[in-house]
């Protein structure tokens, strides 16, 4: 402390001598921004001492300081400006706003200047995509990012997407990039089991100011054992110093389906039914029939699949699907002073769906909130609480197949009503509805809730010890409360036996805290150089508790709830369980920056998780980048006009995916079984101690340009490899071992993803007067190829899917459907030297591991080859049009439902899409669709199996959105400091080849044989909408 | 300087409030490792509980077990066509029983943990406590393992060609490395490892007070199951006398005890949870179904009527996947009350014969499931006297059946007296997955009904099962069975 004491004297005596020395000055001015506006509250000092001062409230200010001193203006939101004092007795500054848009600042309080980045990252603008009716962020980066494969999981509204940045590179782990909303780590996925939803759906996209997107491991490598799969980082908007700005945006619309698949009517149907019923007489072990057993068949059909003349035509899907209406109510208010600013809103929400009953609504109020008491002190907290209801329907794959309305829509029979005469449900019991199920009763009285309260909140405090050394805590919580309810009265005829009441209760919390410490400095006006070291920790618990009911007393045909005077005879399935993970991280980067123009950044990071084995918990990460702004060299000034922006890059680093299932790395016994009121335990995981990251070698080399004065065409390519090592796989064990599920999970195998991100952005337009034109162009092309299999494989089944060494993930091998024998309408194939079979074989493994694929070819891979956007901007004095496309090309998908429809659900009473009245009737009929049959007794060989019959080209380009708007003229506003009125539309348009119901939403897993996930897919609709936006 | 102070407070505040507890060790709060549950009377006797559990699974015991050996040969006919049994009732090939992977052997590997458990001295319980437990263990390990031999191997006296059995699991599987690179012993090894483990389990049963409790194995399902299995094996002498010791022992045994039901009651008894003829029985409980498995996947959704032809609860929505075939029908004699009377099981209704032997009398398609009924063991004396030479003994059984039945007493020797006994168990047992397997064991063709098809000669190759394409992927030391 007298150390300390006496070196302050020393310094002050300095000081002393020094201000002696020289000759003071008084300088005054005042500083205004660019549109003549006063700064008030800016500092005024001398850097290194202890002299300054801060502006008044109109910008004034007067301060002393020596002769020959460089005196430093610096307010928040402004470029810092130096100027050395000569003579000048006043200095009346104009400050230049700080360029936001270049800038990423990262969860761990870097800035980084997109012009010195060695990095590959892509961002879009809150601006681009404001208002758009879309119930996620996620939704917002389809199409406007090179390298980020974005698509709908479910057309449901507030359902969930698919988000892959540069490829699939896991089986087993999660390929979902890590999501940071304003630093906090927020768990992407479905939060309720009662529709499609989505947890980033929580954050209103009209709050988002940036979404930008980190994908190679120069940007990534900070986020070590999570970055794998790239990285989203949102930044919403916040208070800006010294603006008020109100704005309230309504907004109202619709929603129609497209695309739904046509069907037989009534007379069609009947018809194709006697037709088959007739069909079967005929068999190589049966006699030919008789006229009178063909009358009888006739009959038969008649009486049960109703007459070709009957005068019911009852339009299922008509009765099933709707015009649905959608409403966004947002209101926001920002202002700020030096000191706090600060950016409320409040939005509402609420999309129904193109199924009677659903619909998704969002309830949301976020403030944002910025304080600096002082030069050195800052806070920032960030919060949003949000609710999400869903009343779901079942899609997908999900549940029994009959009470999905995109199955049984299409497959109920159109000469059975829905309704009695008397507007009642019908209901029958002869088995040509499927399973006796009316869809229109089910959707009318099942139950399907859920209700989500989710929080994501942050605070962030930051203190400069010296302008070029700061210290930075944060802390971040994401909780998601969520409550689902499904009710199965004994109003629905199937379930009057069994009425049954189900409950869920979801919690998951997660908190995330970081530490840091930022050192940037400039030397000598050419080093540049900046240090950051941290430490991070995160730690997620998930519980849930189910309760379900059954056996409450049929006569009570409504349950709204528990309490509600019945008890279910039978309380059961009451079960619960918690899952907590943690993990802890070092980290650290160095920068260094020669005159702007040579940069290389070194990246490490050490992470530990509880999820792996005790021998390989702890994981290093690292990444070294370098670039060469070739643009500053001298020997480009002579074309500087034409070339304004040139940076060379590249990266490289190992980053990891850590996005497994809990307690993976231990043996252990569950319950939740019983035996006689014994409770049950049993072996469930069967663990390895082994068990560790997953690895990815990621390499990045790129160029960034800018052409024309000001970088007028601007652009980036990129060409990467992300190469997994180590990837987890869950590795099947004999069967006869015991172990259900009989796998283990090992750190096995290799995945290479490669390929190039292209984007560019050009303004075509210019002219503030007349037209202007802002058009931004990206494609992504990609491979994906499994380089390495455990134990030398060349096939390994994981998760029901099939992987193929030498192939992309997602390969479909299935045998090569010939068409229909035109003697007997019997469905064919290919086998490997295109000679025709009926009963195609399956590939074989031969003993030194190869596969014999006998009567199996491979047909693609649910990977696209490219994808991508293309948006256009147009203004005309006030009138503005957006729009955009999306496309991607080179992937397959197959088509479930078409294979149910067309083949298992041919043979009952299931009413069939229109394809099937192609088929086989009479010998010599060319045709690809087989004798029709309801035994589905072909030849006595039974149905067909999978082929790719149904393996179609899910290639498309679709015009996603589109929106005319017309900016009020300020001078014709009276009041309001803006005015936008607007129409939109989304889905308007889509080319594809495909007869998927909708190309977006297809299976990314090829899995022909279990249906699930590829049929009763919920496609999305076309969206019109009106609104207006008023600034205040 | 204060704010670094709150800023230094809050990082400390942080960082110790979550990371103190476990840090990066986490441990299931839902599961136990091995050696808690195995050092623990408890833990083990909750481990042979779900082993019991496995036994009805709907690939196993839960439904396959008890229709398919009907819809694989001439018993069934689809009645509904739901794409459920469509595949199985022409016999199309990989059309079978799937129990490789499914339910037996992950009921085994419970069972051997079970009796790595109760043969460790350190575990504290009663010798009594240890003794029935190991016996309950080896009676379920021998029933997984008999039934996985009759699915995937030819019986002894048929199995000259082709002689391999099934993989035999005496250890229980605590890693991965235990569980690869099994082979199939012979079907001569399988059988001698199945028998001894019911000889061992009988006599550990033997030296405990016997208990009547239908729902756990106990001395007479013991005995019960090695009658049957000597009978597979084609050992018809032992088979008799060990039907004869099994009725002795149930008919003996503290209540409740089985006895073979009349035609006052024949139907009723189906209806009843503990059937008045179990000598085994799983119970399944409405918690161990989910709340669409009663209409899915269940007996009595895959064999009902849903107008509910027999009453009692509620089969709304039923699948009625199948129904008796025309010539099971016709097989059946004038007077038989299983087919005519009030205690009928097969009945007329909508034009097709339903079975009326699931009746999910718990409620919401839920009921026990019999896996050895007393008549079962009739039929065994019946058989194994027999063919063991003894015919009048053979006679006395069969028409103690036969009375039973409401049918009079004949009197018939040599293979009229065998076609009779056989005739009698495909009455009987039908719709409880006998008919396939009594064909099978015989060398005989599996008969079809003509609308199905052909008979399949004993030779065929879809008269065994197949092993998962995926296992022989894993495990190539694992011989596939001919044909596939």
């Amino acid at each position: 402390m007298r150390k300390n004491l006496l070196l302050g004297l020393v310094l002050m005596l300095l000081i002393a001598f020094q201000a002696l020395a020289q000759t003071d000055v008084t300088i005054s001015g005042r500083l205004v921004d660019k549109d003549g506006q006063p700064i008030p509250g800016a500092n005024v000092y001398v850097k290194g001492t202890k002299i300054g001062t801060v502006t008044d409230a109109d910008g004034n200010y007067t301060i002393t300081v020596p002769q020959g001193a460089v005196l430093t203006f610096a307010a928040a939101g402004y470029d810092e400006r130096s100027v050395k004092i000569a003579n000048q007795t006043v200095i009346n500054l104009t400050m230049e706003e700080e360029q936001i848009e270049a800038i990423t600042v990262t969860s761990y309080g870097q800035v980084i200047d997109k012009t010195t980045t060695t990095g590959a990252i892509s961002a879009v603008s809150g601006k681009d995509f404001e208002n758009l009716p879309m119930q996620s962020f996620d939704r917002a980066m389809q199409g406007r990012l090179a390298g980020v494969a974005v698509n709908a999981a479910s057309g449901a509204p507030g359902g969930g997407l698919t988000v892959r940045i540069r490829g699939t590179g896991s089986v087993l782990a999660s390929n979902a990039p890590l999501y940071i909303v304003d630093g906090v780590q927020v768990n992407p996925g479905g939060i309720s089991g009662q529709g499609s939803s989505n947890a980033l759906g929580s954050i209103n996209p009209n709050d988002i100011e940036t979404i930008e997107v980190l994908k190679d491991p120069a940007s990534a490598a900070i986020y070590g054992a999570q970055s794998a799969n790239g990285v989203v980082i949102i930044t919403t908007k916040r208070g800006k110093k010294n603006t008020e700005q109100f704005n309230i945006t309504m907004q109202e619309g619709f929603v129609e389906p497209i695309r739904l698949y046509n069907v037989l009517g009534a007379r069609e149907y009947a018809l194709l039914k006697q037709e088959a019923a007739v069909n079967d007489l005929y068999g190589p072990t049966l006699p030919t029939p008789t006229p009178a057993q063909i009358d009888a068949a006739i009959a038969n059909a008649r009486a049960r699949f109703g007459s070709p003349d009957t005068t019911v035509n009852f339009d299922w899907k008509k009765a099933v699907f709707r015009v649905a209406r959608i409403r966004m109510y947002d209101i926001s208010y920002s202002s700020g002073t030096d000191k706090t600013r600060f950016y409320v809103s409040a939005a509402y929400q609420k999309q129904e769906g193109t199924v009677i009953k659903n619909f998704w609504e969002r309830a949301n109020v976020r403030f944002n909130i910025d304080h600096r008491p002082n030069r050195r002190f800052s806070l920032q907290t960030s919060n949003n609480v949000s609710t999400q209801n869903l009343f779901g329907t079942i899609a997908g794959g999900e549940g029994n197949f009959v009470n999905s309305p995109f199955m049984t829509a299409f497959t109920s029979a159109p000469t059975y009503s829905a309704y009695l005469p008397d507007g009642r449900f019908a209901e029958y019991t002869n088995g040509v509805l499927p399973l006796n199920y009316n869809i229109l009763q089910g959707l009318e009285y099942e139950t399907r809730k859920g209700n989500g309260v989710q929080v994501v909140s942050s605070l962030r405090a930051t203190y400069n010890f010296l302008p070029e050394l700061s210290a930075t805590g944060f802390v971040g919580v994401d909780w998601l409360n969520n409550r689902d309810e499904n009710i199965r009265p004994a109003y629905i005829s199937v379930f009057r036996g069994n009425p049954s009441m189900f409950n869920r209760y979801d919690r998951d919390f997660a908190i995330n805290t970081n530490y840091t410490l930022n050192y940037s400095k400039k030397f000598a006006d050419k080093h540049s150089l900046s240090a950051l070291l941290g430490y991070e920790y995160r730690y997620r618990n998930f519980m849930f508790t189910t309760a379900l009911g059954r056996g409450f007393n049929p006569n009570i045909s409504v349950l709204n709830g528990v309490a509600n005077g019945t008890t279910p005879t039978t309380v059961s399935n009451v079960s619960g369980n918690v899952f907590e993970n943690d993990r802890a991280g070092i980290f650290t980067q160095i920068r260094y920056g020669f005159k702007d123009k040579y940069l290389i950044d070194i990246t490490g990071r050490r992470d530990g998780s509880s999820k792996f084995g005790a021998k390989s918990k702890y994981g290093n990460f690292y990444a070294v980048s370098g670039a060469w702004r070739i643009s500053q060299e001298g020997f480009m000034e002579a074309i500087a006009d034409q070339l304004s922006e040139l940076k060379l890059k590249a990266s490289y680093g190992i980053v990891g995916n850590s996005e497994i299932a809990d307690y993976q790395n231990v043996t252990t016994f569950s319950g939740g079984v019983q035996y006689a009121g014994q409770g049950g335990l049993r072996p469930t995981v069967l663990g390895n101690d082994l068990l560790t990251w997953e690895t990815s070698a990621q390499t990045n080399i790129g160029l960034d340009f800018g052409l024309l004065r000001s970088s007028r065409i601007s652009g980036s390519i990129d060409f990467w490899r992300r190469d997994t090592q180590d990837a987890l796989f869950s590795v099947s064990i004999p069967a006869d071992a015991g172990q259900r599920p009989s796998s283990v999970i090992r750190n096995v195998g290799k995945i290479r993803n490669q390929g190039v991100d292209f984007e560019i952005r050009a303004n075509i337009l210019t002219n503030p007067e007349s037209l202007q034109w802002i058009s931004s162009f990206n494609i992504t092309y990609q491979q994906n190829k499994v380089l390495e299999l455990p134990e030398n494989n060349n096939v390994m089944i994981v998760n029901g899917i099939e992987v193929f060494k030498g192939y992309p993930l997602n390969t479909y091998a299935l045998p090569a459907y010939a068409g229909v024998n035109p003697a007997t309408g019997q469905p064919m194939y290919y086998d490997a030297n295109n000679n025709i079979v009926y009963q195609p074989l399956p590939y074989q493994i031969n003993a030194d591991k190869s596969i014999d694929f006998r009567d199996i070819r491979l047909f693609g891979s649910t990977i696209p080859k490219f994808f991508g956007g293309w948006n256009n901007q147009f203004a005309f004095k006030g009138i503005t049009l957006d729009f955009l496309w999306q496309y991607q090309y080179g992937n397959v998908a197959y088509n479930s439902d078409w294979r149910f429809n067309l083949m298992t659900g041919m043979t009952s009473g299931n009413n069939n899409v229109t394809a099937i009245l192609d088929r086989w009737q009479k010998p010599g009929d060319i045709t690809n669709v087989p004798r029709l049959s309801i035994s589905g007794n072909y030849n006595g060989v039974g149905l067909p199996g999978t082929s790719n019959r149904f393996l179609e080209d899910a290639s498309y380009l679709r015009l996603k959105t589109l929106t005319l708007g017309y900016n009020v003229p300020s001078e014709k506003l009276k009041g309001l400091k803006s005015a936008r009125v607007f129409v939109q539309a989304v889905n308007l348009l889509t080319f594809t080849k495909t007869n998927l119901i909708d190309p977006e939403v297809v299976s990314t897993t090829a899995n022909p044989t279990s249906l699930a996930g590829g049929i009763n897919q919920y496609p999305q609709g076309r969206q019109f909408s009106v609104g207006a936006s008023l600034g205040f | 300087m204060k704010a670094l102070h709150k800023l230094t407070l809050l990082l400390l505040f942080t960082t110790g409030l979550f990371s103190c507890n476990g840090y990066l060790e986490k441990t299931p709060r839902a599961s136990l490792t091995p050696d808690k549950v195995l050092n623990d009377s408890a833990g083990i006797q909750s481990v042979l509980a779900s082993a019991y559990r496995r036994m009805h699974q709907f690939e196993y015991y839960g439904r396959d077990m008890m229709l398919l050996g009907d819809v694989l040969a001439d018993n069934a006919r689809i009645a509904v066509n739901t794409g459920r049994y469509v595949t199985h009732i022409n016999n199309q090939i990989f059309s079978h029983f799937n129990l490789w992977s499914n339910a037996p052997y992950a009921a085994i590997n419970d069972a051997n943990f079970v009796l790595e458990g109760a043969s460790d001295p350190k575990v504290i319980m009663s010798d009594n406590l240890r003794k029935r437990l190991r016996a309950e263990a080896l009676f379920l390990r021998a029933l997984c393992h008999h039934d996985l031999l009759r699915v995937y191997s030819y019986e002894p006296a048929n199995a000259g060609n082709f002689n391999l059995g099934v993989v035999i699991r005496n250890k229980p599987t605590r890693g991965a490395s235990d569980a690869e690179g099994a082979v199939r012993a012979t079907v001569a090894e399988c059988y001698d490892f199945v028998i001894a483990d019911l000889q061992e389990a009988i006599s550990l049963f033997s030296s405990i007070p016997n208990v009547g409790f239908p729902i756990r194995a106990n001395l007479g399902a013991a005995q019960a199951l090695l009658a049957r299995v000597y009978l597979y094996k084609g050992d018809f002498a032992r088979a008799a006398d060990l039907a004869d010791e099994a009725l002795n022992t149930v008919d003996n045994q503290p209540s409740p005890k089985p006895s073979l039901t009349t035609p006052t009651n024949h139907r009723n008894a189906f209806a009843t949870t503990n059937h008045p003829e179990s000598i085994f029985e799983l119970d399944i409980a409405a918690a161990d179904w989910s709340t669409v498995d009663g209409l899915n996947n269940s007996l009595a959704s895959w064999t009902r009527n849903p107008n509910n032809t027999y009453g009692g609860p509620s089969v709304a929505g039923a699948f009625y996947a199948i129904a008796a075939s025309n010539s099971l029908d016709a097989a059946f004699p004038t007077g038989d009350i299983r087919r005519s009377g009030s205690q009928s099981v097969w009945t007329l209704a909508d034009g097709l014969i339903e079975c009326g032997k699931w009746r999910g009398e718990k409620g919401s398609f839920l009921e026990n499931v019999p896996v050895i009924r007393y008549s079962e063991m009739i039929l065994i004396q019946a058989e194994g006297r027999a063919r063991s030479g003894n015919e009048p003994a053979a006679l006395a059984a069969l028409n103690r059946l036969r009375n039973a039945r409401g049918l009079s007493n004949v009197t018939l020797t040599g293979a009229a007296l065998i076609d009779e006994i056989m005739l009698q168990r495909r009455l009987e047992l039908a719709f409880e997955g006998h008919r396939f397997f009594d064909l099978k064991r015989l060398g005989l063709p599996i008969a079809k009904d003509p609308a199905q098809g052909p008979a399949l000669s004993p030779s065929d190759p879809r008269v065994l099962s197949f092993i998962p394409a995926t296992e022989i992927t894993l495990n190539p030391k694992l011989v596939q069975n001919p044909g596939y």
